[in-house]
């Protein structure tokens, strides 16, 4: 039996829905919803650690999905899944990776 | 999991330092960045795979999407007096829930019993009570489905591994523009005790749409 998110229709933890269907504005958005479900799924996160977090956080974002980000690096360091400055360290080498795609 | 170093080398989010599919993110603050690092320290780590990201993105995106209906069924199996007034009169009893279609559609439910097994097909097109169900999975807007589901419903269920009694008539609702039916599936047995939010997680998109009964995987 694998674990899943069991996703509150309202309440602060509720995800942004149209017609029951999850909203994403942006692929980030449900992407890190995935990578959140998947440790989820696996039992390398808490779900109601993650709810709770989530309950703490979105009140103080304006976007929901921001506030799903900021709960996933909290609960992937607090739980020794990513490191805080390899998290930091891959970021910064993201960002500054050559651009690639535009020097046609 | 069993894939240990086989995941740099493939599927659409490898995320290498050398990749450069993707676009330049112009402040290092942008979320994708972030995300996009995350996932790729997990993947390395072994802790997730792009995948099985995918996979689950799509899951949740497809099955979640009837869960408006799932809670009118399991308010009906619970509520005698709202089952009543679903049968009665689906529009208004969908709308007491907050649910409803922007484009002003009239809903019946129709109701399974033992002696009718209720399934719903748009002949024309794909007509479907997107409000309350989501999303229509690609079958119900395929041509054999919509022929065969009239020609041969049983035969249909079947393939849905739903199998209804000889002595039970199968009843088909063309779903038009003007009308969208929602099948009111049968509570399966042993479910007396659970409450609504518990039951509403038995009814699959497919029950509401009658090609399978509730509680059924889909």
């Amino acid at each position: 039996m694998t674990n899943s998110l069991e996703l509150a229709n309202d309440g602060p933890s509720a995800p942004p829905r149209a017609n029951g269907e999850l909203i994403f504005d942006a692929p980030w958005q449900s992407r890190a919803f995935g990578i959140a479900a998947a440790l989820v799924e696996d039992g390398r996160l808490d779900w109601p650690q993650f709810q709770a977090a989530l309950i703490e956080t979105v009140p103080h974002h304006e976007n929901y999905w921001d506030a799903w980000l900021v709960s996933l690096v909290d609960l992937t360091e607090t739980n020794d899944l990513i490191a805080p400055s390899s998290l930091v360290l891959r970021t910064t080498e993201l960002f500054e990776r050559p651009a690639g795609h535009d020097h046609g | 999991m069993s894939s240990d170093h086989d995941h740099h080398d493939h599927g659409p989010h490898d995320h290498g330092p050398h990749d450069h599919g993707h676009s330049h993110a112009v402040d290092k603050n942008d979320p994708s960045l972030r995300v996009e690092a995350i996932e790729s320290l997990l993947v390395e780590a072994g802790l997730v795979t792009s995948e099985k990201i995918d996979a689950l993105v799509d899951r949740y995106q497809h099955d979640i999407g009837p869960m408006n209906g799932a809670r009118v069924v399991a308010k009906a199996w619970t509520d005698p007096d709202y089952r009543a007034r679903l049968l009665d009169d689906a529009t208004a009893a969908i709308a007491e829930l907050g649910y409803g279609g922007a484009q002003g559609e009239k809903m019946v439910a129709v109701e399974n019993t033992d002696d009718v097994h209720n399934l719903v097909v748009c002949t024309l097109c794909s007509c479907y009570p997107w409000p309350v169900l989501g999303l229509p999975p690609s079958w119900y807007k395929s041509h054999e489905y919509r022929a065969r589901a009239v020609r041969e419903p049983r035969a249909v269920l079947k393939e849905f591994g739903t199998d209804v009694a000889d002595e039970t008539e199968i009843k088909i609702w063309d779903s038009s523009a003007e009308i969208r039916y929602l099948v009111l599936p049968q509570q399966p047995p042993g479910t007396d005790g659970l409450g609504e939010e518990e039951l509403a997680r038995l009814v699959g998109r497919d029950a509401m749409i009658g090609v399978r009964l509730a509680g059924v995987e889909s």
